[in-house]
């Protein structure tokens, strides 16, 4: 199952997982560190507040960015110390809860409050989620997976007991780290049931960013345990936000990309994933979900027919990844079966793990009529025994049905001439005089413009900028009234004054 | 009570079935369906009791095989969808069932039998690693390996020689696969030859009778004249067949559209 899925493509770098506080190398003491560790999260509060208040999705969208930053940097202790900045008192539920999982229960100061089992006023729900959050990150990259689990449901069950727009994108994050942590435990498929029902609730609620974040995450279980059909169902069937946050989309995007590669769609598969790479951010924190997301590009460009561009193979973010990708590409290229054969027995065991083995058993085809059409556009005319033994295919009667099938699907322009048993290419037909460039140049007008549309879609104005417009256009008003009631005024003056004149 | 006569039942169907008598075994599998679905376990689910789990999966196993040989494909069809569950969750129904890669297969070559190349790549991703190790499911996905490939006279040979099927509901098939290929090879034929004489049509169609080579002639539409087939030509100039005028107008109306709502 391809791992690279599981990075966030977002915020985190999955590589530096932090297995211990004390590896942050900085010449500054470990108290300090903590210190602006939390001077940090209570920064991110302030956010949050402002976030609920105003109703203004941005910030918690910035918090969440800061999530990767602070992931690498938590020990227990300033967790500790955040769940008493956050919570008034250690028996609030959320706060026991966190307390209980580090192990520090009662090492904080024991205010004893009267009323400990109603959640206080005082603490903001995005707040109380957000420490959750924290913590679900922290045991995740402690591995500690027993203890993420079980968290987990507990975390889950308080998070569904609010109701509030504004924690949509926490929320969203939480049922992330809350699939994962079941997919690593291997209860994937007992998963769906409580998903599919979120998922209702969700989109009755018009809560786009859990929404979405859950379309996605069914989609991973359903391909997790290959049940394509049900996969395909959801997508037919649910309707994808397209408002929510680019990396989910993303996600979405790819995923819908090796449903329909699967299912035989190319072109489709492959307009799915352009747009996943587009959307997925550019930087090295992506490039788990970039390489996955051009690994199955190749793929599916191979299967189309067409031979991907060299240029990709070399950029230092995708070299490793892709070599044997590449290897594959240059045995399609020539268009021999051997060499096909013996590329997919040395890099078996990589493919396999991408779970691109399958469609690059397909590509065996492809492989056969890339020679076939090699041969038919170097020589004129070749007797099938020769076409026989450069294709190293196994009798010439194989061969004769083998091209005779590639005439018809329209590989090769040519007739086959039985009793002398050759092939004969048919003269080239110069192609300014069909239709091809018509239809080239219509492909990429309509992308043209459908960018264009895109580009106008996304346009975003600066938030208060129409306020002061408004303001502005009230005060022109005022003045316009004034001046229209002085002109009133002054007309009646002057006609006073005329006709006193007369 | 009615789990005694459950099980006679169940006996019976099992003896009917390797007695090959399949009416009898049509006549009883509904009723066993119903008591199936009385003890619920139909549908398998985690609180099912496991061993009769094992029984109901035995006997809709059965129920496919009897499909297979009537002949009957909506029924094996909906018998295979009835044992999807039961397979998802084989690690807990002991034991192992050794039907399970037989009717994978058949199922896989019924999708191939009737082109369905989408379903059929699709339920082969479920099973990865076990197409080139098992004998059953190895021959659905050669075939439909020569299939695409274009070397039909494997095909040919892998379907009607005895030695090559593994199992003899495979055989059943092979009418139908047969009736694939010559269609197949028929069409490519018409573009790659520009005609053909009889003695070599009738080998690569792999007709053993003049007689059946005439008849299929006819039916393609092909004419003969002097021993050799000739196939109707299609017109491929494409300046005599005219501009498209449609799709260009519909193309340019859609450019000026758009460009119109450029501001």
């Amino acid at each position: 199952m391809p791992a690279p899925e599981s990075k966030e493509p977002k915020v985190d770098n999955k590589d530096e997982k932090m297995t211990d506080a004390d590896t942050v190398q900085k010449p500054k003491s470990p108290e300090e560190i903590a210190a602006l560790v939390l001077n940090d999260i209570k920064q991110n509060f302030g956010f949050l507040d402002k976030a609920a208040g105003n109703f203004e999705p941005r910030f918690s969208m910035r918090v969440l960015r800061g999530l990767g930053n602070l992931r690498r940097r938590l020990t227990p202790d300033i967790l500790v110390s955040t769940v008493d900045a956050a919570y008034p008192s250690p028996s609030h539920k959320s706060a026991a809860l966190i307390l209980k999982y580090l192990g520090k229960e009662g090492s904080t100061m024991e205010i004893d409050e009267s009323s400990s089992d109603s959640s206080t006023p005082v603490v903001l729900p995005e707040i109380d989620i957000y420490v959750l959050v924290l913590l679900q990150v922290y045991l995740l990259d402690q591995g500690d997976l027993v203890k993420l689990n079980s968290f987990n449901d507990e975390a889950i069950t308080i998070l569904r007991g609010y109701n509030r727009r504004t924690l949509d994108a926490l929320a969203a994050k939480m049922w992330f780290y809350y699939a994962y942590g079941k997919e690593l435990n291997k209860q994937v498929v007992e998963l769906r049931p409580l998903l599919l029902a979120v998922l209702r609730t969700s989109t009755l609620r018009h809560d786009t960013e859990t929404r979405a974040m859950l379309t996605t995450l069914l989609l991973r279980n359903y391909l997790h345990t290959q049940a394509i059909s049900q996969a395909h169902q959801l997508v037919l069937k649910a309707d994808f936000p397209e408002a929510a946050a680019t990396s989910v989309v993303a996600r979405y995007l790819y995923y819908v990309g090796r449903i329909k590669a699967i299912q035989l769609d190319y072109s489709a598969a492959n307009e799915s994933l352009i747009g996943a790479i587009r959307k997925a951010p550019q930087t090295s924190y992506a490039a788990g979900f970039l390489q996955a997301a051009h690994k199955l590009k190749v793929i599916i460009e191979l299967l189309m027919g067409d031979i991907p561009e060299r240029s990709w193979f070399r950029e230092p973010m995708y070299e490793k990844a892709l070599s044997p990708y590449m290897d594959l590409v240059k045995a399609v290229r020539i268009g021999e079966v051997p060499q096909f054969s013996d590329t997919i027995e040395k890099y078996g065991a990589v493919f396999k793990k991408d779970g691109t083995y399958m469609l690059i058993l397909r590509l065996r085809q492809n492989v056969i009529k890339t020679g076939i059409r090699m041969m038919s556009l170097s020589y004129s005319k070749i007797s099938l025994r020769d076409i026989c033994i450069r294709l190293h295919l196994d009798s010439e009667e194989s061969a004769e049905y083998i091209v005779a099938k590639a005439i018809r699907d329209g590989v090769i322009e040519a007739t086959i001439d039985h009793e002398k048993g050759f092939m004969q290419s048919k003269e080239i037909l110069d192609i300014y005089s069909t239709q091809e460039p018509n239809m080239a140049f219509h492909e990429r007008i309509k992308f043209c413009i459908s960018l264009h549309n895109e580009s106008v879609k996304a346009m975003r104005y600066p938030m208060n900028q129409h306020r002061v417009e408004l303001k502005n256009v009230e005060e022109a008003r005022e003045r316009e009234k004034e001046l229209a009631s002085e002109i009133q005024e002054g007309d009646m003056e002057d006609d006073d004054g005329d006709f006193d004149g007369l | 009570m009615p789990q005694k006569s459950f099980e006679t039942r169940a006996r019976e169907l099992a003896s009917a079935f390797a007695a090959k008598d399949y009416e009898r075994c049509s006549h009883l599998l509904p009723q066993l369906k119903v008591t199936l679905s009385q003890l619920n376990i139909l549908v398998p689910l985690l609180s099912s009791d496991l061993e009769l789990l094992a029984v109901a999966r035995d006997i809709l196993e059965i129920g496919a095989l009897t499909a297979i040989f009537l002949r009957d494909d909506l029924l094996f069809s909906r018998y295979i969808a009835q044992l999807s569950p039961f397979y998802a969750m084989k690690d807990k129904i002991q034991p192992p069932s050794s039907n399970e890669k037989k009717l994978i297969a058949l199922r896989l070559l019924l999708l191939l039998s009737k082109n369905d190349i989408a379903e059929f790549h699709t339920e082969l991703e479920t099973l990865e690693d076990e197409a080139d190790k098992d004998v059953y499911i190895r021959y659905p996905v050669m075939l439909e390996r020569w299939l695409m490939e274009g070397s039909y006279d494997k095909v040919w040979k892998a379907t009607t020689q005895r030695s090559e099927v593994p199992a003899e509901e495979f055989a059943i098939f092979a009418v139908i696969l047969v009736d694939t290929i010559r269609s197949e090879i028929a069409t490519c034929s018409e573009k790659a030859y520009p005609s053909l004489p009889l003695m070599n049509a009738k080998h690569l169609l792999f007709f053993t009778e003049d007689a059946d080579l005439l008849e299929f002639i006819d039916q393609r539409g092909w004419s003969t004249k002097d021993g050799r087939i000739y196939f109707p030509q299609e017109n491929t100039d494409p300046l005599e067949s005219g501009l498209p005028m449609e799709n260009i107008i519909e193309n340019t109306l859609g450019y000026a559209r758009e460009l119109e709502t450029i501001v």
